[in-house]
């Protein structure tokens, strides 16, 4: 029933607009269009006011009209060729499945992407946490609070970067290779197979060339004092390296407060480079060995007669610590370092004056 | 070569294709093509170096295909002045009436043309032909002259006032018109409408802007569905339904406020 309403109103629709097109009918008052007027007209290329002008004439133009409606159908076919493609990928690309698939895989994106922002965020809170039982730890690990007070401030900072508190030869050793460089870090592969001898020596050099572990930071001049004497007896020793019996790798590296080899004892060393060799070695567990070599070493200071090198204060120091060490031979290493270091330390305050 | 010649070249498919939908016959079509290609290399490819870029250089050659193509008609099957009420009601009626009349096609041939060419519906061309076929009788009798087409040719206007004789012809011709549109419009009751009833329908004062005209035309003469006419004057689908749902509404106030209620209620 509805149909045939419909079908009725449809019907009645097109006799109405049949009846009034009829009643119009007028002749063309305008030129007809030109070829790309209609081209234009057709592809839409048109300014509006021009559009009215044309579609008025063609309201009036049968055969602008027909010629019209010809090259819009044409138009279309070649247009829906081109464009066949961009529209099936501009259909696939606005169905509702393909949106919603898109919105989903953005939504999980911008969740992963919020629960790793969280995540950090937690682990870097959680790391600031740790990171202060962390230095306290290495507080403890670190040396003795003369030490730690005279080094300098970036150092500690360092530290603080470091997991764990590397153990003082690898530290050591580290530092060595950056300051000595690339020539320096070849001859040390040389006198991996070198005899232990000549390791020795620079093992006893290798104090004074650390100033993060010795108490005060290395001057540039006693650095390169240091690199000379190092050179120096690389060149003494370089004699002893034609020595049949290679060292083992284990001994190319002594172990610290271990002072072995008797051309590091034989040496002058300055008041400062004595002093650093005895706190080196009595931060590690030295033997019998080491406060032979300091004695030695001590005597060598005091033998000099040099009132450059020692003063009267430090001469009386170096004395009453070789006193020591010639006196308390019963005694344990530790007391005996104790007591070195207690010797030590009013000297040390008045370097740093 | 000359670069318009190339231009034209690459165009040549489009030009065979709209020729052999204009002509069904495929020599026709053929020298129809050749034809187009000669009018568009006359003058040293005078038509197209009046192009000037606004538009898309395949849409303007087609543009000047067709004209081509229904000066190549013209030329070879002559000139027929339509009826009063053909040329009224225009659009498909024309095409069927060139194609029935002059170029004597079959009347599914000339459907099949009308179809191809606009994009109506077949039911409405159908109707529009047969009509045609049983209105005329004398349809396609004069075919098959080949006439030189000229601007020439045709009768100038007559100065001064008719004469009596077309006053005459005038008034049967619109006499004719009432009464073939009587039978159009109630064509399903098979009943005759008074000449006189419809001539006073017609005569009252509407008027209609250019794009509603265009609209009516294209929905309710071609048959061309409401979105695909909108598209064609600019508007969407929704503004083209919306607009000529009021534009039918008042085109009924305006023949109620005539006090053609009755003849109105009569005839729709």
């Amino acid at each position: 029933m509805a149909t045939i309403d419909l079908d009725t109103k449809k019907e009645s629709d097109r006799r109405l607009a049949l009846l009034a097109l009829t009643n119009q009918h007028a002749e063309p008052s305008s030129p007809c269009l030109d070829a790309e007027e209609l081209a234009c007209l057709v592809e839409g290329k048109l300014a509006p006011e021009k559009i009215e002008a044309c579609l008025a004439h063609l309201a009036d133009c049968e055969q602008c009209y027909a010629t019209w409606r010809q090259l819009d159908q044409e138009w279309q076919q070649q247009s829906s060729g081109v464009n066949r493609k961009r529209g099936m990928l501009l259909r696939f690309f606005s169905r509702p499945r393909f949106l919603a698939t898109v919105g989903s895989i953005l939504a999980v994106a911008a969740s992963i992407a919020v629960f790793l922002n969280i995540t950090m965020q937690t682990d870097r809170a959680s790391l600031q946490h740790f990171s202060t039982p962390l230095t306290q730890e290495q507080k403890q690990i670190a040396p003795p609070p003369a030490e730690i007070t005279s080094e300098p401030a970036n150092s500690r900072s360092r530290n603080l970067e470091q997991p764990a508190a590397p153990p003082p030869q690898a530290l050591e050793e580290r530092r060595e290779k950056k300051a000595r460089g690339d020539r320096d870090h070849a001859r040390e592969q040389k006198t991996a197979v070198k005899p232990s001898a000549m390791d020795a020596n620079r093992a006893a050099v290798r104090p004074a060339l650390s100033p993060a572990v010795s108490g005060t930071p290395a001057k540039k001049s006693e650095m390169a004092g240091a690199y000379k004497l190092a050179d120096k007896r690389d060149g003494a020793s370089g004699k002893e390296a034609a020595a049949p019996a290679p060292a083992p790798p284990q001994q190319a590296l002594p172990a610290a407060g271990s002072l072995s080899g008797r051309a590091s004892v034989t040496g002058s060393l300055t008041m400062a480079e004595w002093q650093r060799m005895i706190r080196e070695g009595c931060q590690g567990q030295p033997g019998p060995k080491f406060f032979e070599d300091i004695a030695v070493q001590g005597r060598g200071l005091v033998a000099r007669h040099d009132t450059v090198t020692l003063t009267q204060e430090e001469r009386r120091q170096v004395s009453s610590m070789l006193t020591l060490l010639a006196d308390q031979h019963q005694q344990t290493a530790v007391r005996r370092c104790q007591a070195l270091l207690a010797l030590l330390d009013p000297i040390a305050g008045n370097d740093k004056q | 070569m000359n670069p318009w010649q190339k231009q034209a070249l690459t165009q040549w498919d489009m030009i065979n294709r709209m020729a052999n939908r204009r002509f069904q016959q495929a020599s026709l079509a053929e020298e129809a093509a050749l034809f187009v290609m000669d009018g568009l290399a006359a003058d040293d490819w005078r038509r197209l170096q009046a192009f000037t870029g606004r538009s898309t250089l395949a849409t303007y050659i087609g543009a000047l295909t067709i004209r081509l193509l229904e000066d190549f008609a013209r030329l070879r099957f002559g000139r027929v002045r339509a009826p009063l009420w053909i040329r009224r009601l225009g659009g498909i009626w024309m095409s069927l009436f060139r194609l029935l009349c002059l170029e004597r096609f079959s009347p599914d041939e000339a459907v099949a043309l009308v179809s191809n060419h606009h994009s109506g519906q077949v039911r409405t061309t159908e109707e529009a032909a047969y009509r045609i076929l049983g209105e005329i009788p004398s349809c396609g009798e004069h075919q098959g002259e080949e006439t030189a087409y000229c601007e020439e040719t045709t009768l100038p206007a007559a100065d001064g006032e008719c004469s009596t004789q077309e006053r005459q012809l005038e008034q049967e011709e619109r006499r004719q018109l009432f009464t073939i549109l009587g039978r159009l419009l109630l064509s399903e009751t098979g009943e005759g409408v008074d000449p006189r009833l419809l001539e006073r329908v017609a005569g009252v004062g509407i008027t209609l802007a250019p794009q509603e005209r265009l609209l009516l035309q294209l929905c309710y003469r071609d048959g061309i569905a409401v979105a695909e006419a909108g598209r064609m004057l600019g508007l969407n689908r929704h503004q083209a339904s919306g607009r000529l749902r009021r534009l039918l509404e008042r085109l009924r106030q305006d023949f109620a406020a005539a006090g053609l209620d009755e003849e109105l209620r009569l005839l729709l």
